[in-house]
């Protein structure tokens, strides 16, 4: 559903290699965690996989269309959050999601129904008719998660998702996630919280440098290092090697 | 260093991209981008430079006829402090309230005097730019017939360094005392209000200027006859104008030193004065400026039912444009305070100078041909250059900042979101033709004709110079800003449709005069010039939009 092929991005005319080589595939139904430092690649892996940046080389293919060679269809496939969910301040919750909808071209009923489960799942119901400008930024992250939803995309792409998230929304969103997988579709996130990853993700993969270093499921990744606890061990181990 | 210089030096560096071109320059990449800019720029800068200067000539030539050649820099210097005061105030307000760094700032041990001086000083550089344009073609002008000796020019240097600093001390008090009293729920609309209202009084001042002159054949006489007469009558109004001229055409010479000292003490005075206001005022109207209530009340059904009616893509990306525009105060200022200026300014005369027996002739002349289709086609330029003026179009990609990932994730082709823009940017060349053409009506009361052509050729003309201008930003987009100021009043992206336009119109004013001198029929000439605008503006409208796909794709953040 999603597969980075070979994928290499860099900066200062090839002095930083921000990506490097990177191969991945991300299957139907899966919840794949994306870890690494500060600086590994995350992001820039991230934005290239929703068209924000072009891959220096290597292909990236959400379900089965080139991002590169066709970008409408690609990004239709997609719903993505940033790292930071700025989103058009002076536009009211609803006006954002309504212009969201409207560009994905979702039905009228889809539209609110969706919206009016997501609102009240993130007790945003009484706050979207006032401008984003005024939310504070976890609404704004949850407006966020919302508009990427609207469109049921096969997948969602988000940058760090639970940043900004109350207790009751991450666990909530957690939910939300899993259903959606379990409907055949695929999620694709990074984060810093290990504790998430290592109980939501079906598979996880760690990036340093811009190369993956370890991919798999957390068993697998347990064979990998040698450590046999926690992810964070796992982790802590396989990226300070 | 000390903490002032410090601040300073970082909010130049930060406003004008100091650091950015320096990493460019240190990795040598993308270089071609800058250097293409200055080129523009300076070929911008000649063509305005060349129109002043034929000005300052002619205010030279016309001085040097009753021995006060002196006018010119009395009427420059005038110019210059009125452009500054009104256009400055909304860029103190951008800059000292809603630059995206005070948030940064306010939180350090730094006094307020210190951060609202180093705002100032940016936005006291942006004005010697616009200062240069009116001081540097009479100076030129000036010199060209009267010379200067030593003291002339270090006179010249120290009028210049001084002539923007009054205006801004006067706009930043203002800006000062208006968003400290100015409520917190509504600031957004009693900003423009308040700002509208300041500058309607300005135009007023100038107004009753242009009434105390008059056309009163003796007083008139009096005031060429005496040195300094007609100097003094048109600076009195202005603090510091005739000091600032009477030092420059006395340079070297006792008075002149006197003048000079006078205009730099009132120009001290008054720094010090906002300096020390600002330590007060500064931050009781800044913070907490940004914070905004919810009303957090849930939508009634009918509400939900309307704000969730499903549209075209088309549909959704225009009222997008429009809403972030219209409802971002400093984007619907800077586009359309020019439109409601404009107006303002060519009406004074009518009502300043009352309706005498020489209006009336002047009237009966435009409204006979060919006064009445020169008349037409002179509105049908104001209109060309106010389209390109409200800068819709030229900051369209720069407006959207961070946010243009936005337009980037989206799954709409790059055309679509360029023809949206331009729809925006076309109805917003609309929006800024309704005052002139209300004035032209009513003022000048024009056949159905003549209206109907200023506004059809008026608004074909401005498609050129909106294709152009949103070829250029998708070029050079300034997406990295922190003040929304900077999109839209610090793009240099903004100018060069405007210089475009004139050099069209320029063109368009040989070809009309040609026209009208071999009597050709009032309607061709209409029929001709919308033709040709239309025709021009259609093609350079489809390869904007043709192009969009690609531009989008090379724009990476």
């Amino acid at each position: 559903m999603l597969v980075f092929d070979q994928v290499s991005k860099s900066y200062k005319k090839g002095a930083v290699k921000a990506v490097d080589d990177l191969s991945l595939e991300v299957k139907p139904g899966e919840i794949f965690g994306f870890l690494g430092p500060n600086g590994a690649g995350k992001t820039t892996t991230i934005k290239m996989a929703v068209g924000l940046l072009r891959a220096d080389a290597g292909r990236i293919t959400i379900s089965g269309y080139d991002i590169a060679q066709e970008p409408l269809k690609a990004k239709a496939c997609i719903g993505y959050v940033p790292d930071n969910p700025d989103l058009y301040e002076r536009l009211t919750g609803l006006e954002y999601l309504n212009f969201i909808a409207d560009v994905y071209q979702v039905p009228a009923d889809v539209r609110r129904r969706r919206i009016s489960h997501m609102l009240e799942m993130f007790e945003l119901t009484n706050a979207v008719g006032d401008l984003i400008q005024s939310y504070s930024h976890g609404m704004q992250q949850k407006l966020a998660l919302t508009g990427a939803w609207l469109h049921d995309p096969d997948v969602l792409i988000l940058d760090e998702p639970m940043v900004g998230l109350d207790p009751r929304s991450a666990h909530l969103f957690k939910d939300l996630m899993r259903e959606h997988c379990d409907r055949g579709k695929t999620v694709f996130f990074s984060t810093h919280v290990l504790e998430v990853a290592e109980k939501l993700c079906d598979r996880i993969g760690i990036i340093k440098k811009g190369k993956l270093i370890a991919c798999g499921s957390m068993d697998e990744l347990r064979d990998l290092a040698k450590s046999q606890e926690s992810l964070e061990n796992i982790f802590l181990e396989l990226t300070e090697q | 260093m000390s903490m002032l210089i410090k601040l300073i030096i970082l909010n130049i560096k930060n406003t004008f991209g100091l650091s950015v071109l320096r990493d460019r320059i240190r990795k040598r990449e993308k270089l071609w981008q800058p250097l293409l800019m200055a080129l523009l720029l300076i070929y911008s800068f000649g063509v305005i430079a060349f129109m002043f200067s034929r000005l300052a000539d002619g205010l030279v030539l016309a001085g040097m006829q009753f021995g006060q050649p002196e006018i010119a820099f009395t009427i420059a210097i005038v110019a210059i402090q009125l452009v500054v005061l009104i256009m400055g105030l909304f860029l103190v307000i951008s800059t000292f309230y809603f630059s995206n760094d005070l948030s940064i700032l306010v939180p350090l041990p730094l006094k307020p005097s210190h951060i609202f001086t180093g705002k100032l000083a940016t936005v006291l550089i942006n004005e010697y730019l616009t200062a240069a344009f009116f001081f540097i073609p009479t100076v030129i002008a000036y010199t060209r017939f009267a010379g200067g000796n030593l003291g002339y020019w270090l006179t010249l240097v120290i009028i210049f360094l001084l002539v923007p600093m009054l205006p801004l001390a006067i706009a930043s008090l203002l800006a000062l005392g208006l968003m400290k009293v100015i409520n917190r729920r509504h600031r957004d609309t009693l900003m423009v209000i308040g700002s509208l209202v300041i500058v309607t009084i300005t135009l007023g001042l100038n107004f009753f200027i242009q009434a105390n002159v008059g056309d009163n054949p003796a007083a008139l006489e009096e005031l060429l006859a005496s040195r300094f007469g007609l100097i003094e009558t048109i600076g009195n109004r202005f603090p510091g104008s005739v000091w600032a001229t009477k030092a420059i055409a006395l340079a070297g010479s006792a008075e002149g030193w006197l003048n000079l000292g006078l205009f730099l003490a009132l120009t001290a005075v008054s720094l010090l004065l906002l300096v020390a206001i600002s330590e007060k005022l500064f931050f009781a109207g800044l913070i907490g400026g940004d914070e905004v209530s919810r009303k957090s009340k849930e939508l009634s059904p009918a509400q939900w039912e309307a704000q969730t009616r499903p549209g075209s893509v088309f549909a959704a990306l225009f009222w997008r444009e429009w809403k972030l525009f219209i409802r971002t105060p400093i984007f619907a200022l800077n586009g359309f305070l020019g439109a409601l200026i404009m107006p303002i300014t060519l009406i004074i005369p009518f009502f300043a100078q009352g309706r005498s027996g020489e209006l009336a002739e002047m009237m009966a002349a435009l409204q006979s041909e060919p006064g009445s289709t020169i008349v037409a086609l002179v509105i049908a330029a104001i209109i060309i250059l106010l389209g390109s003026m409200n800068t819709i179009a030229s900051t369209s990609i720069s407006r959207e900042g961070k946010l243009f990932y936005i337009s980037k994730m989206i799954p709409v082709p790059a055309e679509t979101q360029a023809r949206a823009k331009l729809a925006h940017a076309f109805v917003g060349s609309i929006i800024s033709a309704v005052p002139i053409t209300v004035a032209y009506i009513f003022f000048i009361k024009p056949s159905f004709l003549n209206v109907v052509a200023a506004v059809l050729i008026g608004l074909s003309g401005s498609l050129l110079g909106l294709a152009v201008g949103l070829y250029i930003d998708m070029l050079w987009p300034r997406l990295h800003w922190t003040n929304p100021q900077h999109a839209v009043k610090n793009n240099f992206n903004a100018v060069i449709p405007m210089f475009l336009e004139m050099a069209v119109l320029g063109g368009s004013a040989y070809l009309a005069y040609k026209l009208i001198s071999a009597e050709w029929p009032v309607h061709l000439i209409y029929a001709l010039f919308l033709a040709l605008y239309a025709v021009s503006g259609l093609i350079v409208f489809h390869l904007t939009v043709a192009t969009a796909e690609k531009r989008y794709h090379g724009l990476d953040i």
